[in-house]
Parts: C-alpha cells; structure tokens; sequence
C-alpha cells in the first residue's frame, strides 16, 4: 500500500508518518504553502504535471483543504482527510465536501453530525501514537525540570473579538456580550451556533456598510463565532490559571503569555514530540480547558494528557464524559470553583491522583492508537476490507 | 388540633381542608387579603383574630409577614407552604421568626436559604389531592362524556402575557442593555436546568434598568 501525504506544520503529522512505517505502509509527501486553500492555481498546474496520482492508494491530508480534494476528484484518487481542528476553518465546505473521491473524519460528533448526509464524513474520535508512548521514560533531570503541581501546555488564544465587537451597534454589542457571559459558564451546550443568526451578521454588515461607505469588508458568521469561542476561551485559561496560580506551584507553556496572568510561571512553547510528553508525565495536575468551539468531542490535548501518564482535569465535553470515566480515569470540572476544589482534592491525594492517571493511561494507550485510527480509517476508505485489518 | 388557615384566592384551599380533616384536625377559616400591606400594621389586626380563634397551629398557602409577625407575637407555629417561585414575601426580614415553618417546593430555592443559614426553609415538593382526583379515573364513565376525543393536546397555564409586562415597561434603557438583554433570554432560551439571568445580570445593567423604572 502506497499513500501520498500532503505536509504541513500540524501536531499530527510527525506521528502518522511513523504509523504508516510501523504498519508497513509507504509514503511520499510533498509539501505547498497555499495560497488560497480553495483554489491554488499554480499548485494545481505543479500538481498536474509532477505526481503521478496512479501509483497511490490514496491521498491523505492532516485537516481538510478543499483544493487537495478537488485535484483528487480530477485525477480520480481517493481522498483522506482527517482532522482534528474544530471547526474547518474553511469557508463554505459544503462546496466540496460531498466530492465522491473524499474520505473525511471529523473527531467532533456534533460536527460530523452536520455534514454527514454528504456521505462523505465520518465520526472518529482522535488518538495518539501508543507505540512511542509507551516507551517514554523519564530521567531524574526531567523531574527537576518539568516538575510542578498545575500546568497548561497551549495557547491564550488572543482572539479579534474586541476588534470583530467594535463593528457592530451598540445593541448588538450588548447582545454579543450576554451571549458570551452566558456561554462562559455553560459547557456541553454551544450556544453561538445558534445565536448568532444571519440577520444577526447582516445588521452588523450593514452597520459597517452605513459607517464606510464603498467598503468591500463584510464579516463572515464563522469569523464571528469562531472569535467568540476564543474569547470565551482565552478567558476561562486566564481566570482558570489566575485562580490556581494564587493557590499552587502552576506553569503555562505557550507561545503566548500575559502580562495579567500573576503567581503563574511562563515557559516558551514546547515540542510536541519529543517535550511535551515529559511534561505531562512530571506534572501533577494537567488542565485540559477545551476550545469552546469543540462542542462534543475529545481535544487532542487530553489524549495526549493521558497517553503520556498524566493527570488530566479536563472542562465538561460530552464525548469525554460519554467514553471516560470521571474520578476513575480522569476529573472533570464544571466551573471554576468546581476546578479549583478538585486540584485542591487532588493535589493532597497522591495515591487517588497517580491510579486515576495509570487508568487514564491504560485506556488511552489500548483504545484510542493512532495505529488503532488508521486502521478504521483505510478500512471505511475502502482500501483495505475489514478481514486484513 | 385546632388549625386556623389564612385563605385568600388560592388555588388549593379545599383540598388542604381535607387534608387536615382526613388526619383528624379541626380547621377553621380566616379570610385574608393577598394584597400587600405593610407587614407591621396588618400584624396588629391579624393579632387580634388569631388569638379570638385559639388555634394550635395558623397555616396559608405563601408565606405572610404579617401573619409571621402576628404568630411570633401569640408564641404560635405558623406553617405557610410556598407555592409562587420567585416570591419576593421570603426574602422579608421575619422569614427566620423561630416560630416560622415555611416549606418551598422548589429545591434551588431551599439551599439558597440553607446556603444563608435560615432554618426556617425547608423543602416540600407539591402535592395533590389524591382521593379526589383518584375518583376520576374511570376510564367507561369518561367515554360517555363530551370531553372524549375532543382534543388531542392541551395546556392549561398562563401565557405570561396576561397581566403586565415588565420587560415592555423598559423603554427608557440604553441600546446596549436591551441588547444584552435580548441576548440574556435568547441564551436562558437554550437552556434548561440552569438558571443563569439573575448571575448574569451585572451592577452596571441593574443600574440602568433602576434608571429606567424606579423602584
């Protein structure tokens, strides 16, 4: 079996390219800096004349980018995307997600539920590579580096919503605002989808229609909302680690930092291969305060959590608290209070906390691999049937 | 025992009377006015017709200040089971009378008192009264009447749109709080099972909203 991989700067790729080894799977990959995700001229032309599609089984990509798909249904190449960014963060998908050729999976199943009458999409929750987890070992120096009682390793998610707001009348900031207080202390119910209606989005274009005259500018609903999750999430990271940091020995790895974030130590991001496990494994208490606009599913991040031994205490998602079990294999929080009661609880627990992270652990290793994943995934593309794999 | 319960036009006035009958107590009516007066000088009145009717035990449907103040005056045990949720009567300064028993149906509503450290709350779901409403299950009788087939759905309630309506009496708010207003109820909308406005609702919006209707 032969695969063409399509390479971007995404957490996954490293890991499935040691899969596909690891099953004896070939794979070429080429890389491209689109310039637009939904046409790309010159790479189409590059595409046409350079790869010979024939000699593949299929095309796969990390996320899903519709001019891959549109060059697989050209060249009659089945298409495997597989992603674990939520949402696509591609304008107007259904263009090209009912294309026969493609093979889509989504890890959220509110998500998948909304495309999935194209045929095309199909529900997985995500994994991680079992193999090179389970041979993580840790030596004394990582303990002296990476130990603490809190960590969050991610982003503040510095969104545009101040910008996106000031756009809009003084009633409609009004409404954006309850909308998102409400939201903040909401989880497992995902209101802006909702809310955010298209005469909501056309009051607002039509504002800024009114106050610039001949602009071209009109703001898309995704862009909206997207920023209105990240708002909502950048401020339940910043109270969730204020709150800790006040109380506990807590440290954020991101790219980002903040000048506001007091009592909580700031590390430079980290790889995610070869750091990121130890720091998982050598904390004791890892937050998992999911992307509020991951409505269902189970983020990466809390796989990754557990597959590397640590403790995960995650926000309520329902696929999470569906497929694990809350106090055996993991601790799931409600509210802020909720969080801090429970690192409190665990923190003073020893015992509880590191047979909670062994289950953790166990379960994620067996259930959800990545070689797991793959599998299901060249089995429902049709390339291999269900006997051989 | 000698029960006197404080009637006025409630909805399950009959059915208590069985109640206590059936457990073999003696209950004697008192007509009350639901209107608000003040607690203390409505106090006095009730005073005087408790203490001429001797009772054990004074019981209403809601809870009344003055029939609070009234008891707590005469040493009696005042029972008043809640039935209203919100009922802004609870939140008045005799609600922790020790002579007080009020009983609120809804469970959020008892801890909330809990919470504050007054006993005098507790919990107490609703109820029917089960022999009379047993005595219409008869299915053959039933079908003999007019009601068979009639309808297929029914609610019987308020719409909420009957008496006024505070929220259209905002006319003079800001832009901005009616937006966040409208975003406010459209979120609770959503939702069941957790009541968010009154959390919501910050110092800034209450302020405006004062602004607009005093009270």
């Amino acid at each position: 079996m032969k695969l063409l991989l399509y390479e971007w700067e995404s957490y996954l790729q490293y890991d499935v390219k040691e899969i596909c080894r690891e099953m004896g799977i070939q794979v070429d990959s080429f890389a491209w800096k689109f310039a637009d995700k939904n046409v790309d001229e010159a790479f189409e032309k590059w595409f046409g004349k350079s790869v010979d599609t024939r000699q593949y089984d299929a095309l796969l990509s990390i996320n899903y980018w519709p001019v891959l798909s549109r060059m697989a249904q050209q060249r009659g190449i089945k298409y495997i995307a597989w992603c674990y960014d939520n949402p696509l963060n591609v304008i107007n998908p259904e263009e090209t997600l009912g294309n026969p050729v493609n093979c889509v999976f989504f890890f959220d199943r509110l998500q998948a539920q909304k495309y999935i009458r194209m045929g095309t999409v199909h529900y997985l929750p995500l994994g991680v590579n079992s193999t090179r987890l389970s041979k993580l070992r840790l030596s004394g120096q990582d303990y002296d580096k990476y130990c603490a009682d809190i960590a969050l390793v991610g982003s503040l998610y510095e969104s545009r919503m101040q910008e996106l707001r000031a756009l809009a009348d003084e009633h409609t900031q009004g409404y954006l605002d309850a909308v998102m207080a409400a939201q903040q202390n909401l989880y497992g119910c995902y209101l802006f989808d909702e809310l955010i209606s298209d005469e909501l989005i056309s009051g607002i274009n039509e504002y800024v229609a009114k106050r610039n005259p001949g602009t071209s500018f009109r703001l898309p609903k995704e862009a909206l909302t997207f920023a209105m999750a990240s708002e909502v999430t950048r401020k339940e990271r910043l109270i969730l680690l204020t709150l800790l940091g006040r109380r506990f020995d807590t440290r954020l790895y991101s790219f980002q930092s903040s000048r506001i974030l007091q009592g909580v130590k700031c590390f430079p991001a980290i790889d995610y291969v070869s750091e990121m496990p130890k720091v998982f494994a050598c904390t004791k208490i890892n937050l998992n305060p999911s992307l509020r606009c991951i409505q269902s599913g189970i983020p990466l991040r809390a796989l990754d959590i557990m597959a590397a031994g640590g403790f995960l205490l995650s926000n309520y998602q329902p696929e999470l608290a569906e497929q694990f079990e809350d106090g055996e294999e993991m601790v799931i929080y409600e509210s802020m209070e909720d969080a801090v009661a429970k690192a409190e609880y665990y923190l003073k627990h020893e015992e509880s906390r590191q047979q909670i992270a062994r289950n953790g652990q166990t379960k994620v290793l067996k259930e959800y691999s990545l070689q797991r994943r793959l599998r299901q995934i060249l089995e429902i593309a049709g390339i291999v049937d269900g006997a051989t794999a | 025992m000698n029960i006197l319960m404080l009637t006025w036009a409630s909805f399950g006035n009959r059915d208590m009377i069985e109640a206590f009958e059936e457990l073999g107590h003696t209950v004697t009516e008192c007509p009350i006015s639901d209107a608000d007066g003040a607690a203390e000088a409505d106090a006095g009145d009730l005073t005087g017709k408790i203490r001429d009717a001797g009772p054990e035990l004074v019981f209403s449907f809601n809870y009344y200040p003055a029939a609070a103040i009234a008891c707590k005056n005469l040493g009696l045990h005042y029972a008043a089971w809640v039935y209203d949720s919100p009922y802004v009567r609870l939140y008045h300064y005799t609600i922790n009378y020790p002579t007080n028993h009020v009983f609120v149906f809804d469970k959020t509503v008892y801890l909330e008192f809990h919470r504050a450290g007054i006993s005098t709350v507790h919990y107490l779901p609703m109820a029917a009264n089960a022999d009379r409403l047993a005595a219409l299950r008869d299915f053959d009788a039933f079908r003999e009447t007019e009601w068979m087939n009639r309808y297929e759905v029914a609610f019987v309630g308020s719409l909420y749109t009957e008496k006024h309506q505070f929220y259209q009496r905002l006319t003079g708010i800001s832009d901005y709080t009616r937006g966040y207003l409208e975003g406010l109820m459209d979120a609770q909308k959503q939702v069941y099972g957790y009541n968010f406005i009154q959390e919501l609702l910050t110092a800034d919006i209450i302020a405006d909203m004062k602004k607009s209707l005093p009270m």
